[in-house]
């Protein structure tokens, strides 16, 4: 859901530019910053931060998506965890036996439950002498302080399981602490225990912070320089922004960083899933903006975003660990418990013990993965909700190619014959006809195997937008480029990919490969361009834009005196960050007036009609495509300008008022030459 | 498809497995589809190779699991064999003789355990990838570190050879310990008279560079081109103007106790060791310099040079010998009193014997330099002793038989005692040597010395006569101390400067004790002589002799051929932590670069980077986690209440395999899981079978200190510390995990822990 | 006599080697320990010949010589041996074996129906172990009231009966009491602490007196239990591991005196003016590894010139009481015991120093016996002369 967050997310591209302080002429030419984007589309990536909601057009239920997607790929093997899986490992262990004490010194009694976690485990198995599990540690002996005489039950809340797809070995899980835990009241101290216990397993539980919150103790030790990191379970899933601030800001000398809040910035690896070196440039990001601050102790109130956190300190031989080395990691109860004098922190030892057990010898589980349970109508509605605009790409902090992984989600669910009907009709059209729309006549080909170049127009073009096609061919003309269309060409391919049809895709793919591979290929349609050049091999993909702009002077374009508005299209912008030129070609247009969308470049919102949705949910096209109108129409435009005949085919679908053409069709007119 | 080839090895397999049933099983029942299997009488005779052959032809078989002896017999066989068909990697074996045939007695309980060994090998083989191999070039020079006889004499083979040696010496001069002695064994041969020849040879060989008062001080680089680097102390005179004319000797006025006569007689403070030495020069040691300038005035050659600074060069060379020798154990402060003046060393003897040492061959006591009455060799003087060394040094039996024989028949009159526990005189010649010394009425006392009683200048030994049962206080006015022999201070820098493995004594340990003496676990990289163990004079010539064949071997091409069994880095994933690098011992990291990369010709393969990896990024062939995963898999889905046994190749295997070799009983519970060496070993590999339902699972390393690749089983028993710890968090119970320490041939500790293992985990 | 086949019993050896561990196979006869025995200087005890004929199982000819009875468990051999062959357990061993076959040492048999009786081997009822400390007003007796004192201090039967040792008891109790220390004991209810029996053959009494003994100190409600005697804290800290847990923490009076001083809890400002020798008492050094914290002591003490002997430390010679020898053969005690005390004069020193009962009784043995000018005394009554009253 997009929330307020959104807002500031949307303008990151605009204060980098201001922060550079250049005046706004040359803003324009300046370049977009880059979006130093990773092409990991795999779903073990995601980081299930929620970061990406604020900004998703659809507000699709990624989370939800990426869950049932990991426990499908779970089924064939394939989901790993980082440290070799272990910890996932760990957890399953622990739920298969009875996990066992490790806390000492504290009074126990039954005033409450504490949930200490499984912080014991990841010291253990991290082995790099830490001691994370001295937040749990500090937590209780604070319980005490506060008058309480806690029930400590051990065991694990089973987190990492259900969002890295073991979802039946979860639900094992779930049943055993439920048993432990029903009807009673729970303190934890970690994000990700609340948010399990809370949501998912609907019990009563209360945070450490809001729990030491109530109680208002005094603190005595008030000294140390900190400043909080919002963990997503906290934060963006559960809106506990504040109880950890009010706690920190009285115990202790607390300072705000810079992503905050809902904008705040992943730890950047959630349930131990992949950690790459995408995910280790947020991390210290995340430090660097921590130190910024002045603070000497980053403080999270999850245990996880700890260790994350804390992993570039135990680099060797790092530049960046040296310089991140006065940056230190805390627990919010480690900070609570130092402040009201009841744990040090600082202590060299680790301060637990681990008794031996008897332990019982376990039987293998014994599961059956069924997919289909988790298989229901929600689920199919957001798996087809994205139109694969990748807005939310630029927001992850790992900026993860999510329209990737919703695309093999996508041929998951198609394998199991649950896509969209029109989809598959679609499909079968293209199948059967070579094209999207179905239509018997094959793709005009212009025979002419001299030429460097190809022309592949695409469906649209070819069949509803012959005034693209025509001046496609026109401006190739004046522009003396050479071309020929091969017989026998396809639709590219792209709806199959996007919708999940992947292995009519891959029969598409190869017979157009084989009639376009060793000449440059020309698409005057983003979507063709952006599959041809990004989902086929060894092709040479050209835009008709990067033709025009290189020769634009040989076009003898006359004055058109009109406002326009550039849309840029999703798979032209955001997949390539191909912003400037189109820009420039309209500016080269004598007498035509740019005026920006409010949101544009890597921020532009769809059209609404990418990834199938256009076809399978034409509301939710036409709403969006309504929506930028709207802007278009209070701005005062007179056409709106594009560089893709699908979008421009959406977009004037829900607009009467104002044209939405393509930039060659505003060549033409600028060149004389429009047919009405 | 897999192909499962299982071998009835006549009897030995056939005997103990139902093979047919075992071999229907995989064709018939096996849970996958994708299996053929059969069988045969002699899997690695010509017959049987050839079925291999045909079936991945016929069948065209992506992997082949060998279900035979064990892969250590004749793995090298069939890995030839499947290299002629396909990668010769793709292959996987099942060790159903020695590690289940012969350890099961109950047949039923063996084809069981057969099933499930094989099954890990099949779903192991699903993963295995085709390996390359690189070829990179040679330098072919040689570098010889330690110009001793073994140094000096391979420096010589090598020569003669064509190839060109840098030879490093710590001293003054090369020539090591045996042109410090005065006679050698059997034949009683002037040791001088013998050795001068060589030190003639070398220091006039025009392709051997000597390099005295030198040390190595780093060595980087792979198999084929070391970078060495070398630092060499300064002499204090010029090498190029002195011509060792005595002049400045016989002017210094210092005298001080002499390092190469072992503090027996006195030198100056500028001077040459010997007349012989090479480079017969002069140098002034600084330690004992006075700098009054007496030489420099007295120097017509001008060669003296006080303010020489210490000189730093490097070399590039193509392989590397080791051959920096021994010294003896210090007994100071010990029952041994060796601080005693009158208490000597075997070496400090010979000086005295030398006719060219301090005492012009006469024996006399260090005290009051008079003739003793009663002279008494205390032999294993720190040897066969828990407490100094284990082993037994070899040739202290016949050195002190030898000197005891020439100081007789020189003074017949002179009492001579040899208190020993056991007299080893194995060697041609030698027990005639012994006798001979009898004869002469040496008087050999079976008794060791229990403690050296200092009586004023005299000293009482304490022995038992065992032979009568009565314990004598034995007087004598000289003890020689027949001290045991330790690697030098040099074997022991160069072993952390090269990342050499020692054995538990500390001398260097070949990579196989028996079939590759001379071969250590690098490639390229050569020991020889005592630096091996202690042994007689004509065992350093051989080692020196073959040692330069193999050298030869390594260097006669242009270049080396290297199979790429290395560790394999993801760029993508890697988050260049540093962590991998940190943990290879070879350098074989190289972090400098955009990506991390491994360096493969100096990857040993031991997979130790790739278990502290957090993200998964590099990983091991041949024994990937994955692969490893999957063989536990294959087990277990046989018979889940399997203890896993991982086995390092170097020491658990061996010994599990010697542990059937002699028909050992192991509970058919045990399945090994070989992996190269157990620092490979990851938290999940121990921590899965649990998951899986196995019962136990424990690890079988070499002996501490004595990984062959440095510290894997250090680093395994800390991670088996914390994995035990969290197994009892889990309420899984760390008892269930254990790490066993056993050398590759204690087959009985492997039957120890198997056993051990069973109790625990019932 | 030539040895028949039929008298090699290797199931007996293959017996002894699994009780005493792998180290019993490992003697391969090189005589370190014999030459060094300090028994086998004044008898014909060989302890090579004994580890061969036991390795050969020759078990009649062992029980029925007096070889095994001869040895002091003093422990040296097993401290110079190459291989750390376990001789001592294998002489213990022995001895229980001999007395289970009914080739018990008659001479033991008082000390042994002593213990039966009265839980003591010096054939004295049990209310007189509240004898030494009747005329000191401050021992708190623990069996009475248990927690009530500090910590609990064992005293062994040696120091509770023989009364030239009742001073030394004394001392142990001023010392602590100087520190602030409230001394308890276990007065009545005291009982042997096995040692003695197990050392001549009766592991079986010896269980029974551990039990109950282990029962004791854990009721004690002491954290601290104090020995003077090195035998007896030698027999509950590494005798009583596989019979029980003890709770409390086990030290001897030197270490804990030694620990008090280097604290600054003791102060020591009188000055003693004695020239003093330290004899190491095997069950002490060589068993428990104590060689420091009496050295620490002395040269603590003001007015004391501390010499050493020749022997000291791992290498100490045994004064010879010990393993049941001053019992069966008290002249082949004091013979040893006067061959320390010679070694001792020759240092010089007026005074000779142990931390062990049964050291003192036969070190003064051998003084009476060799008309030596050494005065015996223990560490702790030197300790007790250097507080001001």
């Amino acid at each position: 859901m997009p929330v307020e967050g959104a807002e500031k997310v949307q303008n990151e591209a605009a204060e980098y530019k201001a922060q550079s302080g250049e005046n706004e002429m040359d803003q324009e030419a300046n370049k977009t910053p880059k979006v130093e984007g990773c092409e990991f589309g795999d779903v073990v990536d995601c980081v299930t931060c929620k970061r990406c909601s604020l900004v998703c057009p659809t507000e699709l239920d990624l989370e939800r998506v990426v869950r049932i997607h990991r426990y499908i790929k779970d089924s064939y093997g394939q989901v790993k965890g980082s440290h070799r899986d272990v910890f996932r490992l760990a957890s399953k262990l622990s739920g298969m036996a009875d996990a066992q004490g490790w806390l000492t010194g504290i009074d126990e009694g039954d005033d409450i439950v504490f949930f200490p976690g499984c912080a014991a485990l990841f010291d253990l198995l991290l082995q790099r002498d830490t001691n994370y599990s001295g937040n749990a540690k500090a937590a209780a002996l604070t319980l005490n302080k506060l008058g309480y005489k806690p029930e400590i039950v051990y065991g694990c809340c089973g987190h990492d399981l259900y969002y890295s797809g073991a979802l039946d070995e979860f639900e094992l899980i779930k049943a055993e602490n439920m048993e432990k835990l029903k009807g009673k009241k729970i303190v934890v101290s970690c994000a990700e225990g609340y948010h399990m216990f809370k949501n998912i397993y609907g019990l009563d539980v209360v945070g450490f912070e809001e729990f030491v919150l109530e109680h208002n103790p005094e603190f005595v030790n008030t000294d140390l320089k900190t400043t909080y990191h919002d963990p997503c379970r906290y934060g963006r899933y559960n809106e506990v922004y504040d109880a950890p601030r009010e706690v920190l800001k009285k115990a202790s000398d607390f300072r705000e960083m810079e992503n905050i809040r809902e904008e705040a910035i992943c730890c950047s690896v959630s349930a131990w899933m992949n950690c790459n070196k995408y995910s280790r440039d947020t991390r210290k990001k995340r430090l660097e903006e921590a130190k910024a601050t002045g603070a000497d102790y980053l403080v999270t109130a999850c245990t996880k975003c700890s260790i994350h956190l804390d992993c570039i300190h135990f680099e060797k031989n790092s530049e960046d660990a040296e310089a991140l080395e006065d940056i230190k990691i805390l627990g919010t109860a480690q900070v609570v418990g130092y402040a009201l004098g009841v744990y040090d922190p600082f202590k060299e030892e680790v301060d637990y013990i681990v008794p031996e057990t008897a332990g019982k010898f376990l039987e293998p589980l014994k599961i059956q993965k069924n997919v289909d349970q988790y298989i229901d109508d929600e689920l199919l509605d957001n798996a087809f909700l994205c139109t694969t605009c990748k807005n939310c790409t630029i927001v992850c902090p790992n900026h993860h190619d999510t329209a990737s992984m919703m695309e093999e989600f996508r041929s998951e669910l198609v394998k199991k014959d649950l896509g969209p009907e029109k989809h598959s009709k679609i499909a079968k059209a293209i199948m059967n006809t070579g094209n999207a729309f179905g239509e018997k006549e094959p793709m005009t080909p212009h025979p002419n195997e001299k030429a460097e170049y190809i022309y592949y127009p695409g469906c649209v073009a070819n069949y509803r937008r012959d005034d693209v096609y025509q001046a496609t061919k026109k401006i190739l003309d004046l522009l003396d480029v050479d071309y020929e269309i091969p017989e026998g060409l396809v639709c590219c391919g792209s709806v199959l990919r996007r919708a999940g049809h992947e292995d009519e895709f891959q029969d598409i793919r190869e017979k157009n490969t084989e009639l376009l591979r060793g000449k440059k290929v020309i698409c005057s349609c983003s979507g063709c361009y952006a599959t041809l050049k990004k989902d086929y091999e060894g092709l040479d993909v050209y835009h008709i834009t990067d033709i025009v702009k290189e020769n634009i002077d040989k076009l003898p374009l006359k004055e058109v005196k009109k406002k326009v508005m550039y849309h840029d299209p999703c798979h032209l912008g955001r997949k390539f960050e191909y912003y400037d030129i189109p820009r420039e070609i309209i500016e080269a247009v004598p007498g035509v007036e740019l005026i920006a969308f409010e949101k544009e470049k890597e921020n532009a919102q769809c059209c609404g009609a990418g990834g199938g949705v256009k076809s399978a949910k034409p509301d939710i096209a036409n709403n969006l495509a309504k929506k930028k109108m709207d802007e278009a129409k209070e701005k005062g435009a007179d056409m709106v300008v594009s560089a893709c005949p699908f979008c421009e085919l959406n977009l004037n679908d829900n607009c009467e008022e104002i044209p939405v053409v393509d930039i060659l069709n505003l060549l033409m007119e600028s060149l004389g030459e429009v047919k009405e | 498809m897999i192909g499962v080839f299982i071998c009835f090895c006549g009897n030995n397999i056939g005997g103990y497995i139902d093979v047919q049933q075992l071999t229907d099983y995989f064709n018939e029942e096996y849970p996958a589809d994708d299996v053929v299997a059969f069988n045969t009488t002699f899997l690695c005779s010509e017959i049987g190779q050839d079925l291999i052959k045909e079936k991945i032809e016929e069948l065209n078989l992506d992997a082949v699991v060998i279900a035979s002896c064990s892969p250590k017999h004749h793995g090298a066989i069939f890995q030839a064999c499947i290299g002629e068909k396909m990668n010769q990697y793709r292959w996987e074996f099942a060790n159903i003789r020695e590690q289940c045939a012969w350890v099961t007695p109950n047949k039923k309980n063996a084809t069981e355990k057969a099933k499930a060994i094989i099954s890990g090998a099949i779903e192991k083989s699903r993963l295995l990838e085709d390996i390359g191999s690189t070829r990179v070039p040679v330098t072919k020079d040689i570098l010889v570190i330690g110009g001793g006889i073994t140094g000096m004499h391979a420096a010589l083979e090598l020569s003669a050879k064509g190839f060109h040696v840098h030879l490093v010496e710590k001293k003054e001069t090369v020539g090591g310990n045996m042109v410090r002695f005065d006679r050698v064994f059997p034949t009683d041969d002037c040791a001088m008279c013998t050795s001068s020849p060589i030190l003639a040879e070398v220091a006039m060989d025009p392709l051997i560079d000597i390099y005295s008062l030198s040390e190595v001080t780093e060595v980087k680089g792979r198999p084929g081109e070391y970078d060495v680097t070398v630092v060499k102390q300064p002499r204090y005179i010029d090498e190029t103007k002195c011509t060792a004319c005595g002049d400045c000797t016989a002017h210094c006025p210092v005298e001080v106790w002499s390092e190469w006569d072992e503090g027996m007689g006195l030198r100056a403070a500028t001077y040459k060791p010997m007349a012989q030495a090479v480079p017969l020069k002069n140098r002034i040691n600084m330690d004992s310099c006075i700098r009054c300038g007496t030489c420099e005035n007295v120097c017509k050659a001008e060669a003296v040079m006080y303010n020489e600074e210490p000189k730093e060069f490097t070399m590039k060379v193509g392989a590397i010998l080791v051959a920096t020798g021994y010294e003896l154990i210090d007994l100071k402060n010990t029952e041994y009193h060796q601080e005693h003046p009158n208490v000597i060393s075997g070496l400090q003897l010979e000086r005295l014997k030398v006719p060219s040492g301090p005492t012009a061959g006469e024996i006399l006591r260090p005290s009051d330099g008079k003739m003793p009455k009663h002279l008494v060799f205390v032999q294993c003087a720190g040897s066969r002793d828990r407490r100094y060394n284990v082993y037994c040094s070899k040739i202290c039996c016949m050195y002190a038989t030898k000197n005891a024989r020439l100081i007789k028949s020189e003074n017949p009159d002179m009492k001579i005692s040899i208190c020993y526990i056991d007299m080893r005189t194995a060697g041609r010649g030698y027990e005639e040597f012994f006798d001979k010394a009898r004869e002469m009425g040496i008087n050999y006392i079976r008794g060791n010395v229990s403690e050296i009683v200092p009586d004023g200048e005299d000293l009482i030994l304490k022995v038992e006569d065992t032979f009568t049962s009565e314990p004598l206080d034995l007087k004598a006015d000289l003890v020689v101390l027949s001290s045991g022999l330790i690697p030098s201070q040099g074997t022991k820098d160069v072993a952390s400067t090269i990342h050499l493995v020692s054995g538990a004594d500390g001398f260097l340990a070949p990579v196989h004790v028996k079939i590759a003496p001379v071969d250590t676990a690098t490639k390229g990289i050569f020991i020889g002589g005592t630096t091996e163990a202690p042994k007689p004079i004509q065992e350093c010539i051989t080692d020196a002799g073959l040692v330069a064949s193999r050298i030869a071997s390594f260097l006669k091409d242009d270049d080396i051929e290297i199979d790429l069994t290395t560790s394999k880095i993801n760029p993508e994933i890697c988050i260049k932590c540093g962590t991998c690098a940190e943990n290879c011992v070879y350098d074989a990291i190289d972090t400098t670069g955009e990506n991390y990369e491994v360096l493969d010709v100096s990857c040993m393969a031991c997979g130790k980077c790739s278990v502290t990896c957090p993200t998964n990024a590099i990983d091991l062939s041949l024994y990937t986690e994955d692969q490893v995963i999957k063989q536990i898999d294959g087990i277990l889905a046989e018979d889940p209440d399997s203890i896993i046994g991982f086995s390092c190749y170097q020491c658990g295997y061996n010994a599990a395999d010697l542990a059937g070799t002699a028909k050992s009983f192991i509970d058919p519970k045990i399945k090994v899981v070989l992996v190269p060496c157990s620092g490979r070993v990851t938290m999940q590999h121990m921590l899965y079978p649990f998951f899986k339902g196995a019962r136990g699972v424990f690890l079988a390393a070499c002996l501490e200190g004595q990984c062959h690749y440095i510290d894997g089983n250090l680093q395994a028993k800390e991670k088996v510390k914390l994995a035990k710890k969290a197994l009892d968090v889990m309420g899984v119970g760390g008892h269930k995990l254990n790490l066993f320490n056993m050398s590759s041939a204690e087959g009985p500790k492997f039957v120890a822990a198997a056993k051990r293992m069973v109790e625990i985990c019932q | 006599m030539a040895i028949k086949q039929d008298e090699m019993d290797l199931e007996f050896s293959k017996k002894l080697a699994k009780e005493i561990g792998d180290s019993f196979q490992k003697c391969f006869q090189c005589g370190t320990c014999t030459a060094r025995c300090p028994a086998g200087n004044v008898s014909q005890y060989r302890v090579r010949k004994l580890m061969r004929m036991a390795q050969l199982g020759l078990k009649e000819r062992i029980f029925d010589s007096d070889e095994i009875w001869n040895c002091t468990t003093c422990s040296t051999c097993k401290i110079l041996c190459p291989w750390g062959v376990d001789t001592v357990s294998t002489i213990l061993r022995l001895r229980a074996e001999a007395v289970d076959a009914g080739h018990e040492n008659k001479k033991h048999d008082p000390l042994v129906k002593s213990l039966q009786s009265y839980d003591n081997p010096w054939l004295q009822p049990r209310s007189a172990r509240r004898k030494w400390y009747k005329k000191l007003d401050n021992v708190v007796d623990l069996s009475k009231k248990p927690g009530e004192a500090d910590v609990l201090y064992y005293v062994g039967c040696t120091a509770t009966f023989d009364p030239r040792l009742w001073n030394m008891a004394q001392s142990v109790v001023k010392v602590l009491a100087k520190a602030g220390i409230t001394v308890g004991v276990l007065g009545k209810e005291e009982k042997c602490c096995g040692g003695t029996v197990r050392g001549v053959g009766h592991p079986d009494i010896f269980e029974g007196l551990a039990k109950r003994n282990i029962e004791d100190f854990n009721n004690s409600g002491v954290d601290t239990i104090i020995f003077s005697c090195p035998g007896c804290l030698n027999t509950v800290m590494n005798a009583y591991k596989d019979i029980g847990e003890i709770k409390p923490r086990m030290v001897h009076v030197v270490e804990y005196v030694a620990e008090l001083l280097e604290k600054g809890k003791l102060k020591l400002d009188k000055d003693v003016g004695r020239i003093i020798t330290y004899h190491d008492p095997c069950h002490l050094g060589k068993h428990c590894e104590v060689f420091d914290p009496p050295r620490d002591i002395l040269k603590a003490i003001p007015g004391v010139e501390f010499k050493e002997m020749d022997f000291i430390r791992e290498n100490s010679w045994c004064c010879g009481a010990g393993g049941g020898v001053k019992t069966a053969y008290p002249d082949r005690a004091t013979e040893l015991a006067s061959n320390r005390l010679k070694e001792a004069e020759d240092t010089g020193a007026d005074t000779i120093t142990s931390a062990c009962s049964f050291c003192y009784q036969n070190l003064l043995d051998g003084i009476k016996q060799s008309d030596s000018k050494l005065e015996m005394k223990d560490i702790m009554e030197i300790v007790a002369e250097a507080i001001e009253e």
